[in-house]
């Protein structure tokens, strides 16, 4: 396409007085016929003046120098057209204010540094709508398949697909054990989920089983597990087998391949033309012709109880071993795995020791099948107590407790009492988190008079000689310390997502079948809890209920219906070839030059969605509807043959290579300021809303990620004489706020590389640098532009200027 | 262990206050505004919060002979900025009313003059002593 260039000028908001518009206008290239100026651009005259430049001229690039393109880019939108946006409102004039003293004495009162950033951010924005070309929707090769699967069939796992299958979609559950229902089915109550809020009430799962069970759209699947996940969203090829069994389809993990590839080599057989085998799976390469297509998948396993070490019995009493042994089974049973952090042990308070001591689980699977009654000898219990944490001098909870523990134990005490009314129920805690409406259920627990609650340091649990046990708790709300003599303890243990453990999807990914990362979230399925909830980072596949966060049914169900959204939301984002959330307009996809690709793996290893798997050779096979657009591949790409249609390593290069150093003036330093465009392009816009002024000296280039910077910008920032480079992207670490979650953590990394690279061309490595902010932080961006400038003062104008 | 105090609910206590007056006792979730806002509070062991949880836990020990529950002039300032509405003024109401019913001599006069009270006091064993009372 032979790119007809049209520049418009708008002077509204304040930009005709403080710039000097007709030297504006002189800087546009001479080949640029067309350059117009406008009072309000943005106005239906002056979008009209740009449509009838593109109707009657022919422009197919339209350059507007007006204000920032996080604004009005619905009015700004002429499609087919390419549009560039200079940012010349929020980014110059509103965050540049004149200095007083260098205004000229005669002309138009424009201070010079200021007209000169304005000049320098359209011939930007000019050298960049050169490079660029129109994006063409990313159109997958087979038509995409709409179907849902959704792995779990608890109350979320059956509240997704009955949304899913509402909206008009085919939902296939599928369920491991032999029945549907999960936990919830097992409860004799569930926490109340409407007004009042002041009871427990009858559980919901037997309704949505029922309706889940006779709609037509919704298929459900018991005692069946998922082998393998292969493809891509609207695209996944999945392979289902009987649950607990091993398939030719399992995928294995990089250590299981590795080691099986090895036993085959010794063996003398080949690795890829090999038959697969139940204990030797196929490799993630092969495809499997019988698999079964979906568009989605909606992850909803939920979680298993937490274990907790058991107390070895010290002298076997008969009547305590018999009520044990069947619990140690099913203990064994679900260990199958060996955690994987060190499991605190709580030996004081005798769990597995004494027979009288359970788990809320435990408890609440015996209140479903009848009245609550003490394991070692059968007969009801006259007290209990629930202990919410485990004591001993810290005020920490069980592991992966939650304030669905808190509402577990209120409605529990009320099962002792409604089964005993003389029956006592205490409940000792550290913090009682009764959420939202949820206080009204605390209150009204509270109300029974048979319900005795304190906040207390759990010392001991011990005997008290007649078969009772004796609980005593430090620092009560009593006045001190106390002992109470009682037939049962109820332990508040946490829910363990599935995820901890286990991959459960089995994704034939080359970065692997799981999840990654989630250590940063203790095993919750989860990618970025505040900003994308229901997100995960495997594009397609989301994550609702417990398996995400320990949560109560009514909040399950809210869940389900977010994660049914979503999958719907990424199937008809995937059809019209545009990406997901959050970049969830953007119709690129990386193109690969793939003949000059040295399979360093680099972008294989580095997308944080996996969207990149590789042939035998190394070779980046791509994902598309996988991939996000953050453009963390073109980043890490060495070679540089990874970019977009409107965003690659030419056209950022091109601006800065547009942009102006002044190689005689001390004093005019230039420092390339590389924004990530979530939150730190947003925050210096805003700096401009607030009119905080920052150097004039910085030329800002929005990028989609700092994970997408590639280091070869750097490098020719500085090699063309700029004196600095500063990276401002969003916070890394635990808590990291990257929308892309490795964006600016993987920038960092290249940094501190590029920093010996500097040195070794006797630049210093201050010249680079990276800071962390948050949306909310922009005030504190003057200040740090300011001191970077100080920096690069300190070490003086760059060498090379003017080579 | 020895600093340790033995804690032995008395599930009728809890109701017996309840029904003399005190029904709002198990509301307490023990902010300590009632101790906050009591303008004779003593700065140690301040009250009523202490006998707000001893009510709740049905303690009868720590409350029937507790010195504290008579200095209460019901100014009820505690009733009135409780933020959950336990009303600690008419628990301690209740408290003294049980008390009366206990210390007071005769007892059945006591509990006779406890209007609100209909438990247990005219026991059989007793009317001997109604009728003695009669005599010159």
């Amino acid at each position: 396409m032979e790119k007809k260039f049209g520049v418009y000028i708008c002077k509204g908001c304040g930009l005709g007085e403080a710039l000097d518009i007709e030297k504006l206008e002189k800087k546009v290239p001479p080949k640029i016929k067309i350059c117009k100026t406008h009072p309000t651009l943005c106005s239906p005259e002056g979008v009209d003046l740009i449509k009838n430049d593109i109707e009657g001229e022919g422009v197919n690039t339209v350059v507007i120098a007006a204000c920032s393109r996080r604004v009005l880019w619905d009015v700004f939108d002429f499609r087919p057209a390419i549009v560039e946006r200079v940012n010349l409102r929020e980014g110059v004039v509103w965050s540049h204010k004149p200095r007083e003293e260098a205004m000229p004495e005669e002309g138009p009162q424009v201070d010079e540094w200021v007209q000169e950033m304005a000049e320098g951010y359209l011939r930007m924005g000019i050298a960049e709508a050169e490079k660029i070309q129109k994006p063409e929707p990313c159109q997958l090769e087979e038509p995409i398949n709409k179907r849902i699967l959704v792995l779990g069939s608890g109350v979320t796992g059956l509240s997704a697909a009955l949304e899913v299958a509402k909206t008009g979609y085919e939902a296939v559950v599928i369920e491991k054990e032999a029945e549907v229902g999960g936990f919830a089915a097992k409860m004799r109550k569930q926490t109340p989920w409407e007004y009042p809020y002041e009871n427990a009430q009858e559980p919901v799962i037997g309704r949505i089983i029922s309706e889940a069970e006779a709609h037509p759209k919704i298929e459900i699947r018991t005692g069946t597990e998922v082998a393998r996940i292969a493809g891509q969203p609207g695209l996944y090829d999945v392979t289902f087998k009987p649950a607990g069994t091993k398939s030719m389809w399992d995928v294995m993990s990089k250590e299981e391949e590795a080691a099986i590839l090895e036993k085959l080599a010794e063996a003398g057989e080949s690795a890829t033309s090999r038959e697969p085998t139940p204990d030797a799976p196929a490799t993630i390469l092969k495809k499997n012709p019988d698999a079964e297509r979906f568009g989605a998948v909606i992850l909803a396993t939920g979680w298993k109880p937490y274990e907790l070490k058991e107390e070895a019995e010290e002298t076997p009493a008969a009547e305590g071993e018999e009520a044990e042994a069947p619990k140690k089974e099913e203990a064994k049973e679900a260990e199958g795995e060996t955690p994987t952090a060190e499991e605190p042990s709580y030996e004081h308070l005798g769990f597995g020791k004494f027979p009288d001591v359970i788990t809320n689980v435990a408890l609440e699977e015996m209140a479903g099948q009848g009245k609550i009654v003490r394991p070692s000898n059968g007969k009801p219990a006259a007290s209990v107590a629930f202990i919410q944490c485990p004591g001993q001098g810290s005020d920490e909870d069980f592991p992966y407790a939650a304030a669905i523990t808190n509402m577990v134990a209120l409605k529990q005490a009320k099962y002792v009492r409604e089964d005993n009314p003389d029956a006592k129920a205490y409940i000792f805690y550290q913090h009682m988190r009764t959420l939202g409406q949820n206080e009204y259920f605390y209150k009204s627990i509270q109300q029974d008079e048979g319900v005795f609650l304190t906040k207390g340091d759990v010392v001991s649990v011990s005997e008290n000689g007649d078969g009772t046990l004796v609980l005593e708790a430090n620092d009560t709300l009593l006045g001190g310390n106390i002992q109470v003599g009682v037939d049962m303890v109820v332990l508040g243990t946490g829910m363990v997502p599935v995820t901890r453990d286990e991959p459960i999807l089995n994704l034939a990914y080359r970065q692997g079948p799981g999840f990654r990362d989630l250590d940063l979230f203790d095993g919750y399925a989860d990618s970025n809890f505040i900003c994308f909830p229901y997100e995960t980072r495997r594009t397609g596949i989301y994550v609702a209920g417990c398996v995400r966060r320990a949560l109560s049914i009514q909040e399950c169900r809210e869940d389900a219906t977010g994660a049914a959204l979503k999958a719907i939301q990424c199937l008809e984002s995937s059809n019209r070839g545009v990406s997901v959330h959050p970049r969830s307009w953007d119709m690129t996809f990386p193109d690969f030059f793939f003949q000059r690709c040295t399979q360093c793996k680099r972008c294989t290893e580095e997308c944080p969605f996996g969207a990149l798997d590789d042939d035998e050779k190394g070779t980046p096979l791509p994902n598309p509807t996988r991939c996000r657009r953050c453009g963390t591949c073109m980043g890490a790409c060495p070679e540089r043959i990874i970019g977009f249609a409107d965003y690659n390593i030419d056209s950022i290069g091109s601006m800065v290579k547009a942009i102006d150093v002044p190689e005689d003036d001390d004093e005019k330093l230039r420092v390339l300021v590389l924004a990530c465009e979530n939150d730190a392009y947003p925050a210096l816009d805003i700096c401009g809303l607030n009119r905080l002024s920052y150097s004039a000296h910085v030329r800002v280039i929005p990028v989609r990620c700092l994970g997408s910077v590639n280091v070869v910008w750097i490098k020719d920032a500085l090699s063309k004489g700029i004196d600095g480079v500063l990276m401002i992207g969003c916070k890394f670490g635990d808590d990291y706020q990257c929308h892309f979650i490795k964006g600016s953590e993987l920038a960092d990394i290249r940094m501190d590389k590029i920093g010996e690279a500097l040195v070794s061309l006797a630049l210093e490595k201050e010249r680079v640098q990276q800071v962390q902010i948050a949306i909310d932080e922009y005030e504190k961006l003057p200040g740090i532009i300011a001191e970077f400038m100080e920096t690069i003062e300190g070490v003086g104008p760059n060498p090379f200027k003017g080579f | 262990m020895a600093d340790s105090m033995w804690v032995e609910p008395d599930l009728s206590f809890v109701k017996q206050l309840k029904s003399l007056g005190g029904d709002t006792l198990k509301k307490c979730y023990q902010c300590a505004t009632c101790s906050v806002v009591c303008p004779i509070s003593p700065d140690e062991k301040p009250f009523p919060r202490k006998e707000m949880i001893a009510a709740q836990w049905g303690l009868k020990d720590k409350l029937v002979g507790n010195m504290d529950v008579w200095l209460c002039h019901q100014c009820n300032d505690c009733s009135t900025y409780c933020p959950r509405g336990a009303r600690p003024g008419d628990v301690l109401n209740a408290v003294r009313a049980y008390s009366i019913g206990q210390y007071a001599w005769p007892q059945w006069l006591g509990r006779m003059c406890r209007m609100a009270d209909s438990g247990g006091s005219f026991w059989p064993y007793r009317w001997p002593f109604f009728f003695c009372s009669f005599l010159p």
